[in-house]
């Protein structure tokens, strides 16, 4: 039985589209088809399992707030090595995130990268300073089990890819995600460029199948909710 | 490459007390300008110091005395290579300076701020030099540097700095038994003296920001053009290493700085474990300016070797093309010839110790501290 899988994005809908085609167990079907699922981004109509791309989740049992971040190739090895055991208890969650001047990175990476810390700590944190100036913001978190996560952004790259690294430290092992690792080098006259092989859409059929499985066997959506919100709370907290 | 006149008679030296690793008065000993005389220590010192005193001593071929003053008498010195014990870095470097000598010493450069403004005053009493030992001339570090002071990245608004060694420090977190005794501090840096992971050497414990910290704080301060921290806020944990946390030490740090001109920067720093990364640690910097930035691999360039029955704690990628020992001893030579300004001074190494002292004592309020410098900000 496929679940009938609807989108009402404003950004990024053929990407997503294609990705859900790409799933066995979905039919992608259009918003008035009487979809089983929604993917949108703005609170649509209440009865449908909505999950939310973007925006503030209501509390609404069956609103689920989107986290893409989580599910991108390099967080989830991560993530499964931390839940196999491997890196052990985390101490450590370094990110690094810089985009040029015309893609600044917004509240919505903020929150994205404060939803990682909280959840790959597992923590709520109890000690949040942060810094600005005008083209850097750095967040410090600490966290009652003594792990700690330093955030730094910033949009003064020149026009062109953005950078991203993330490395968690943790008691047993390290894990470190880093465009700087996985870019390869053009020779195109001058000192060559180095680029990253493309992966920005793999974040979305897994967090397609996490959204319908979550459909499928009927879980709500408050503590997810309640994970946004935390995440939210601290981008209260450290907004200048 | 910078080279000195190499037709002068090589300056005399006298090793202080060398007591951990001795890759500063080797590196001394191996450049040019240079020529190891002796080796000296108080008389009062315990055993094991006179032991590895002598063991250097003998290696080298030159005597040990076990008196400070008389070396300084005996041997006319000209300069002396200080590595002892952290706590007494300062103590036997004022007394060098008083004695007219210029001065190599050991990071870091103390674990008390007074002691740094006692040597400070020193230094400029006698008009001695006083390099501190560092990491700067890394060929990444020279690179990185190069870059800024082309003025490629802009004026720089950010400089963060992660400074992990993948290194062990005796029995994991958590290892000891009920009825257990807790961890010496001395006893398990004088173990560990055959792996060189030594450097916290002491009667005082001191955490990995403590022994490590100068390093990338050294790199930031140079890569900002000597910008002061104002102000820091931190946090730090015995994460990994049931010495550091028996002793109340850090192992895993990090440290928020607010630096002059309004430049904002970062240190995560840890002795996180031979097992979290194939060689020495991940150690990086992230550059940020109005108009480029750049993140540079401390480590690089440098070569993987893989081979079967490989060592499991053998580094996999070697460095290459460091040419730091020479460098410093060059620019060492350079200032004692006053053609050159010091890479990092007494000055700046008291800055980066109360830099240090300030992020612990932010560890323990929870809240940001104030650094206290002795000079004004600059803008």
């Amino acid at each position: 039985m496929k679940t009938r899988l609807a989108f009402h994005l404003s950004i990024r809908e053929d990407d997503y589209r294609a990705a859900a085609s790409r799933m066995r167990d979905v039919l992608v079907v259009e918003p008035g088809d009487v979809p089983d699922a929604l993917v949108t981004s703005a609170p649509r109509v209440p009865g449908t399992p909505s999950l939310l791309v973007g925006g503030d989740p209501c509390e609404a049992a069956n609103l689920f707030p989107a986290f893409p971040w989580r599910f991108s190739p390099q967080v989830r090895v991560i993530r499964s090595s931390l839940d196999a055991g491997q890196i052990g208890k985390p101490g450590l969650l370094r990110m690094h995130v810089w985009s040029p001047a015309s893609q600044p990175p917004g509240d919505e990476a903020r929150l994205a990268a404060l939803d990682l810390a909280l959840w790959l700590t597992g923590e709520c944190a109890d000690a949040v300073h942060a810094s600005h100036n005008s083209h850097s913001s750095l967040i410090h978190l600490g966290f009652p089990g003594g792990a700690m996560a330093m955030l730094d952004f910033t949009n003064t790259l020149p026009e062109g890819e953005g950078y991203l690294s993330l490395s968690l430290i943790g008691s047993r092992g390290s894990a470190y995600a880093d465009d700087h690792r996985d870019r390869n080098l053009i020779f195109n006259g001058g000192a060559p460029a180095a680029s990253a092989p493309r992966s920005d859409s793999a974040f979305i059929v897994p967090m397609l199948g996490d959204f319908i499985t979550a459909v499928r066997e009927g879980r709500s959506a408050l503590s997810a909710q309640e994970e946004y919100r935390n995440a939210a709370e601290l981008l209260r907290q450290i907004t200048p | 490459m910078k080279i000195t006149d190499r037709t002068k008679p090589p300056f005399r030296v006298g090793v202080l007390s060398v007591v951990k690793h001795d890759y500063l008065p080797r590196a001394i000993a191996a450049h040019p300008r240079f020529e190891l005389v002796c080796v000296a220590d108080d008389a009062d010192r315990p055993d094991w110091t006179h032991e590895r005193n002598q063991l250097f001593a003998d290696q080298c071929g030159i005597p040990y005395l076990r008196d400070v003053a008389a070396a300084f008498e005996r041997f006319k010195l000209d300069a002396v290579a200080v590595s002892p014990e952290a706590e007494r870095h300062c103590d036997l470097a004022v007394r060098a300076a008083d004695a007219g000598l210029h001065i190599v010493v050991d990071k870091p450069l103390s674990p008390h701020v007074e002691e740094c403004d006692r040597l400070i005053d020193a230094v400029a009493r006698n008009g001695v030099q006083c390099l501190v030992w560092n990491r700067n001339f890394l060929p990444a570090v020279i690179q990185a540097q190069a870059v800024v002071d082309a003025g490629k990245l802009g004026k720089l608004s950010a400089v963060h700095c992660d400074f992990y060694f993948s290194k062990d420090a005796g029995p994991p977190l958590g290892s000891r038994r009920p009825g257990d005794p807790t961890i010496d501090w001395l006893t398990r840096q004088l173990d560990s003296h055959a792996d060189s992971s030594d450097g916290g050497v002491g009667t005082v414990p001191m955490g990995e920001l403590e022994v490590e910290g100068i390093y990338p704080l050294s790199y930031i301060r140079a890569l900002t053009g000597g910008a002061r921290v104002r102000r820091v806020f931190a946090r730090a944990i015995a994460h990994f290493h049931q010495a550091h946390a028996d002793n109340a030490v850090d192992d895993l740090a990090t440290v928020t700085l607010e630096m002059d001109g309004g430049i904002v920067g970062s240190l995560c720093i840890g002795r996180i474990g031979a097992a979290a990364h194939p060689d020495i640690g991940e150690i990086k910097l992230h550059l940020v300016g109005d108009r480029g930035a750049m993140v540079v691999a401390e480590a690089r360039p440098e070569v993987g070797i893989y081979y079967r029955d490989q060592p499991p704690l053998e580094f996999k990628h070697r460095r290459i093309a460091d040419e730091n020992n020479y460098l410093l001893a060059e620019n060492f030579a350079r200032a004692i010839d006053g053609t050159e300004a010091l890479i990092l001074d007494v000055q700046g190494a008291r800055d980066i110790c109360a830099t240090v002292l300030a992020a612990l004592e932010s560890a323990r309020s929870g809240k940001p501290v104030e650094v206290k410098h002795l000079l004004p900000p600059i803008t």
